[in-house]
């Protein structure tokens, strides 16, 4: 493993991916205005300010992240991964629910931890320990079970808190190893009757409580009503944006609170309210340029490593952006994930900074071999 | 670690690039679809957006006060608060708990919340009406949990406490479903409160103002922002009856504790000073509701409370129908002076034995006398001169077995038997001892006692019939534009004959005949008994039961020569037509003493009304 | 440096990553709902870089004092506060249900009244908007909180929670204009809807003109409204306004809804627990039933007809007689009943 400083202080500045870094940036800002006019007025106002510290925090978390050579988190990777399941492990054995979920451990400071958010960015590095050759060779069915160990076990623990969207995130991930690695055709096959077998066994596992709440649809926390009625006032506030929207601090969904939660699920539908199918198509457009360039970098990075940590980041991020904005856009079933540097919400926001450090980390060293 | 060789990395920067096609393809999708939400279908969102910021309730109308001839109130609007409720809004699980705590059957709420979305032109409609603090309470303490539920203030309707021309008022309630494809109803909205019968419905498009609208911009918690536009609600106009309120009372306080009914008008115009039914209902708790068991209990109740006897029951006349035959005796020339009868108690005829209701016999009897005694035995000897159809002639002329075309709804028209009809209706031929059976006012034909008064009071101002009603003329032309009361029916009766019915009449009153009871000192009332059997003497007496008994009848008019006020009573199962005298004897007083009154205090006011009342 | 770095980065950077990681997830913030604790800050922040100093600032002090420095005796001192908040009602309690049951049996049902379950709550911030008046509270559903609760205060009442998330929930406080409280005045007994105005004193509406009603009577929640139980204490009239349907009534409330510290959740045990007695001890004719309860606006004295009715039947009650009696014993003479009616009648005169 090769040591090594980052580029030197006198370069730094150069190598800085000024694109990347100035979309995070833009699409932070607009989600922190859309905070700001969600939240007017409401109980929630001082969500503004906190989201303020948050996005400072992250920016230096952001710093930190990519300064440092991203070799040195792919090796530490395994202790992660083995700290985050026991946290897992943690949080469902010895936390009582809150609205029916096992997703917080309490800590004796008085705040909560999110264990599952953790596990995110870990996967990502442990992919990259793990999984670098498999591009190179094709699977053996011992690489195929490392693969269903690394990620079957968060993912059917997070299952039973259970928090389905960020299940189906790190299902995701995984999907993404095996597509860029080289699998014989019976292993393949394995695989999905593995899938179509083990699918109706571990729902039938499930309490006719946790169904409906895996499926999202009866998510009790979310807002004091119905499912359909956030659905639906979801829709009529993106509907009534029209093409140049109702102005900042002026959509009639989202300032009367008929629009729920117009600060953190929402958040995309109270900006289509306000700021119309231009501001969609602007805020659609940073995003999409956001994931090329990441997998971009991905592309172009010095190793499989990085290459791996870049294209793990943009999917997990194009999985979070589709589920959430689809969700807006009525076309996907609501299942409570947040929009990357868009919602309200410390862990997320911190998490997909520290991610999106990662993939800052690997651009900034893709010249080093 | 460091990429694989050439052509591998050249393999995963190609699967790579097909990922970046699969973003491109998910971006374009999320693009299409807010395009359609958005641009598409724009108008739409923007619609529903609309609907849900801004709130318009309506503003009841107040119901427009029915005053006595006088002014008096009878019926008046008040200030009450209803709760309303927003069909779009409503939900299922908030409706058990609401039903329950305003009393309401949570089925028949899910029913009138279907029925809404399909008849209602509005979102909103009157739940309740007419709530109790307790309810207010209730609501405006979980105003945030029912979100659906508006207090609006409103007007309510309220009758005398007492029931004070409870029948011929009627009474306000929700329309029906089925009453909203009436054309009466037309421009009525689901949940509105219409009149459903006597005056209230007769001229509920006068008495019913309309309703305005207030629209507020709302937030999701139902929080009034703003008032965005205001329309306030029309008044309805307030209506003036013919009815004096004295004459109505002491109508009311005669027939209590008893089933009948008392009507009096005026016999120049036909104008209705009184109108009164027994038993009655409270007509407030069609606006406060019912409970369960309280309709149940009004609905089952034998003695049909409901009925507005005046105009919607029919009893046999009896002898009130004497001075009727009389009449038609007299003008068919029958009945002139040197027709006289003996009664021996009693007429063989037909192979049947009908009995006079005097067992002795009244001797010889002229029709002056067979008037005063109520002689059944001279009029079966008249009956059957006559023969039924001229009888039913007639009556006919004298208003019975025809609607008298009151101005309220749901009158029955009663029924004078002939020869045609028995055939057409029993498929058998008419019996000749029918005719005189019908000659005593018994057998099958009957009248209701509004019948009844506007028969002898035509009679006695000489033939002249007007049609009763209980706005006056000139009130009419401003309520119902274009509807006029139309001339009356005349059939001048020779004043020879007039005479002697007078005559007649002032006897049974004065000459010591049947109708003593309603004799007054300082007035000279005129007037016909009648006992009318509901079964045969002889089941009457074998069973003893209540409802077998007699019906008794009295109709009486004043000032003999020229009257001015008639008053029919019908006491059912009263046993004695006497009972119906006494009645008619303190109505009539009361009128007497309220127009000597009149008279004495204020000259030029009486003349005033009696002008007003005549034109 | 550079070697000092480099020797040891595996270590540093493990450290910085599991730390940033806590940091960043350590977040009481949760995604779905963004309700968070203790950190309801009541302004609104309109710059960034002020919401960032300010909210920095705070969120370390408030953390200083709270878990590193007196964090024992903070939290001791709170709990004997509720304690000591919660016994001083259920001594108001007792000492007002005492003076009221007599009986056995009423003191069976007090008892299973004052089994209803209380939660000592603190004031943590006042509503944002100044539209409405809200509190926030530190408990919330974690806590057994639900929507519909009555707060309360040994004072008086305070106000219902309207809204609950999970360590925090919303007071909407009876002065506001959306709240509605049932309500009896001390000395009539009367039923009244208590009504806020948005505005420190509230009014009590649906008082008739007919009840007399003085200035500083007290008033107490009713019990009809499902909310508040009956009996407790409210305000105090400050003015009493004619009005030809309703009183106009102005109520100063008891508790010091602008600066308040310790409140009360009524968990358990509402109205439904209160026996019925009291509501009938206290008024007789006002139930929650809907039969017989007095309506608005219904007006005590009776129509002209009824009158008029009335009037004529006293006369011929007071000769003995009764309308339509048979002429032997002599019929009923109207000649003086009338009199007083004759204003009645002139009334109309002049538009026949």
């Amino acid at each position: 493993m090769i040591l090594r400083s980052p580029s030197s202080t006198k370069h730094w500045l150069r190598d800085i991916d000024w694109v990347l870094v100035g979309i995070v940036i833009a699409i932070s800002l607009m989600g922190l205005r859309q905070i700001y006019s969600a939240t007017l007025n409401t109980e929630f106002a001082s969500a503004y300010g906190q989201h303020c510290v948050w996005l400072a925090l992250g920016f230096v978390l952001f710093w930190i992240v990519s300064t440092f050579n991203y070799h040195h988190g792919v090796g530490a990777s395994p202790i992660l991964w083995i700290a985050g399941i026991v946290l897992l492990g943690v949080v469902l054995a010895f936390t009582e629910p809150v609205n029916g979920a096992r997703r917080w451990l309490p800590t004796p400071f008085g705040f909560s931890i999110q264990a599952s958010e953790f596990m995110k960015v870990v996967l990502v590095l442990v992919v990259a320990k793990y999984c670098s050759d498999y591009t190179t060779k094709t699977l053996g069915a011992r690489d195929i079970v490392t693969i269903g160990v690394i990620f079957g076990m968060p993912f059917g623990l997070v299952l039973l808190q259970p928090d389905l969207g960020t299940a189906l995130s790190i299902i995701s991930l995984a999907g993404m190893v095996l597509y860029l690695s080289t699998i014989r055709a019976k292993h393949w096959v394995a695989l999905c009757l593995l899938a179509v077998v083990l699918l109706p066994v571990g729902w039938s596992m499930l309490k006719p409580y946790q169904r409906d709440r895996i499926t999202g649809f009866m998510d009790p926390d979310k807002a004091p009503r119905s499912t359909g009625y956030q659905i639906r006032q979801s829709k009529i506030a993106v509907g009534a944006g029209g093409i140049w929207g109702q102005g900042h601090v002026q959509g009639s969904q989202t300032q009367l609170r008929f629009l729920p939660t117009p600060h953190t699920d929402f958040i995309f539908a109270a900006f289509a309210e306000e700021e119309g199918f231009v501001g969609i198509v602007i805020a659609l457009a940073l995003y999409y340029v956001l994931l090329m360039r990441i997998v971009e970098i991905g592309k172009t990075a010095a190793d499989a490593e990085g290459m791996l940590v870049a294209i793990g980041v943009a999917t997990l991020l194009l999985f979070h952006i589709v589920v959430n904005v689809g969700m807006v856009a009525n076309k996907l079933p609501v299942t409570g994930l947040p929009l990357p540097l868009m919602s309200y919400g410390g862990s997320s926001l911190l998490t997909v900074l520290t991610m999106l450090g990662l993939v800052h980390s690997v651009r900034m060293r893709r010249f080093v071999n | 670690m460091t990429w694989g060789p050439k052509t591998q990395r050249r393999v995963t920067v190609r699967r790579i690039v097909w990922f970046q096609a699969v973003i491109s393809a998910a971006f374009l999708l999320l693009l299409l679809a807010f395009w359609k939400i958005q641009v598409a279908d724009n108008e739409q969102y923007r619609q529903l957006a609309e609907q849900n910021r801004i709130k318009a309730l309506p503003i009841p109308a107040a119901r427009g006060n029915i005053v006595d001839r006088y002014g008096r109130a009878l019926a008046r609007s008040r200030i009450a608060m209803s709760a309303v409720i927003d069909r779009e809004s409503a939900e299922p699980e908030n409706l058990g708990r609401i039903a329950a705590r305003l009393g309401l059957d949570p089925d028949l709420l899910a029913e009138r919340l279907s029925d809404a979305s399909a008849y209602s032109k509005s979102r909103h409609f009157v739940l309740k009406e007419d709530l109790s603090v307790a309810e207010i309470a209730f609501l405006q303490a979980h105003r945030s949990e029912f979100q659906e539920i508006d207090l609006v203030k409103g007007m309510s309707r309220q009758y005398p406490e007492s029931g004070v021309a409870v029948h011929a008022m009627g009474y306000v309630a929700e329309v029906s479903k089925s009453e909203l494809n009436l054309r009466e109803f037309l421009l009525n909205d689901f949940g509105d409160e219409i009149g459903k019968s006597g005056i209230e419905r007769q001229y509920n498009r006068w008495l019913s103002g309309e309703d305005g609208r207030q629209r507020f911009l709302v937030n999701s918690l139902g929080r009034q922002l703003e008032t965005l536009s205001l329309v306030d609600a029309t008044p309805g106009e307030n209506l003036r009856l013919t009815i004096d309120l004295d004459l109505q009372a002491v109508s009311e306080l005669g027939l209590e504790g008893r089933k009948g009914a008392v009507v009096a008008l005026d016999p120049r115009n036909g104008e209705i000073l009184a109108m009164a039914s027994s038993p009655v209902y409270d007509p407030n708790k069609f606006v406060t509701g019912f409970s369960s068991s309280e309709w149940a209990t009004l609905n089952s109740d034998p003695s049909n409370p409901m009925l507005n006897r005046s105009i919607q029951g029919t009893w046999a006349m009896g002898s009130v129908f004497k001075p009727i035959v009389g009449l038609a005796g007299l003008e068919a020339g029958l009945a002139g002076p040197d027709f006289k009868v003996h009664c021996p108690g009693g007429l063989q005829f037909g192979g049947r034995y009908f009995r006079c209701h005097k067992r002795g016999g009244h001797g010889t009897v002229s029709l002056r006398k067979a008037i005063a005694q109520s002689c059944d035995v001279y009029f079966y000897q008249l009956g059957h001169k006559l023969g039924i159809d001229r009888l039913a002639a007639y009556a006919r002329i004298a208003g019975l077995g025809d609607k008298t075309n009151v101005d309220l709804p749901d009158e029955v028209p009663g029924l004078v038997p002939t020869e045609r009809w028995k055939i057409r209706r029993m498929l058998q031929p008419w019996n000749p001892g029918e005719t005189i059976i019908v000659a005593i006012g018994q057998g099958a034909m009957s009248v209701t006692p509004i019948q009844a008064a506007h028969a002898i009071g035509g009679l006695a101002v000489g033939g002249v019939w007007h049609r009763p009603h209980m706005v006056s003329r000139r009130e009419l032309a401003a309520v119902a534009p274009g509807s006029e009361l139309p001339s009356p029916r005349i059939s001048p009766v020779a004043r020879e004959h007039m005479d002697v019915l007078h005559e007649a009449m002032w006897s049974v009153v004065n000459g010591g005949g049947t109708g003593g009871q309603a004799r007054l000192k300082a007035l000279e009332v005129c007037g016909k008994t009648g006992t009318s059997q509901r079964v045969s003497n002889a089941t009457r007496l074998k069973a003893n039961r209540e409802d077998f008994e007699d019906d008794a009848w009295f109709v009486g008019y004043a000032p003999c020569r020229s009257p001015e006020v008639v008053v029919a009573v019908l006491l059912e199962n009263g046993k004695h037509s006497y009972y119906a005298a006494a009645v008619a004897r303190d109505v009539i007083q009361v009128w007497m003493l309220n127009r000597a009154e009149d008279l004495l205090t204020d000259t030029e006011g009486t003349l005033a009304r009696s002008q007003g009342g005549q034109g | 440096m550079q070697s000092l770095i480099t020797r040891n980065l595996n270590g540093i950077l493990l450290a910085i990553l599991v730390l940033g990681q806590i940091v960043a997830i350590a977040s009481q913030v949760r995604t779905s709902s963004g309700t968070s604790r203790f950190r309801y800050w009541s302004s609104t922040l309109l710059q960034p870089v002020q919401a960032a100093v300010q909210t920095t600032v705070r969120a370390v002090s408030s953390s200083w004092s709270r878990y590193v420095w007196l964090v024992d005796v903070r939290e001791e001192n709170q709990r004997l506060d509720s304690e000591a908040s919660r016994l001083r009602i259920e001594n108001h309690f007792l000492r007002q249900k005492l003076l009221r049951f007599q009986s056995r049996t009423d003191v069976d049902a007090y008892s299973q009244s004052i089994a209803s379950r209380t939660l000592a709550a603190r004031v943590i911030a006042r509503g944002p908007s100044r539209s409405t008046q809200e509190l926030v509270l530190d408990v919330g559903s974690r806590d057994g909180v639900r929507t519909g609760l009555a707060v309360i205060t040994p004072d008086g009442i305070v106000g219902k929670v309207q809204a609950v998330h999970g360590r925090a929930s919303m007071v909407l406080l009876i002065s506001d204009s959306e709240a509605g409280v049932g309500v009896v005045l001390e000395r009539s007994g009367e039923s009244g809807v208590l009504r806020g105005t948005g505005y420190a004193e509230c009014r009590v509406d649906y008082i008739g003109p007919q009840v007399s009603v003085q200035v500083g009577e007290a008033v107490y929640t009713s019990g009809l409204d499902g909310v508040f139980p009956g009996g407790l204490p409210v305000g105090r009239v400050t003015v009493v306004g004619p009005g030809v349907e309703m009183q106009a009534i102005a109520v100063n409330p008891f508790a010091p809804l602008d600066r308040l510290q310790d409140v009360l959740v009524v968990i358990e045990g509402d109205h439904e627990a209160l026996p019925e007695e009291i509501l009938t001890r206290m008024q007789s004719t006002d139930q929650p039933d809907s039969g017989s309860s007095p309506r608005v606006g219904r007006v005590m004295t009776e129509t002209d007809a009824d009158r008029i009715k009335q009037a004529y039947r006293r006369t011929v009650e007071s000769q003995g007689r009764s309308v339509g009696l048979l002429s032997g014993t002599g019929p009923p003479d109207f000649s003086d009943a009338a009199d007083p009616l004759r204003a009645s009648r002139g009334g109309g005169r002049d538009s026949p």
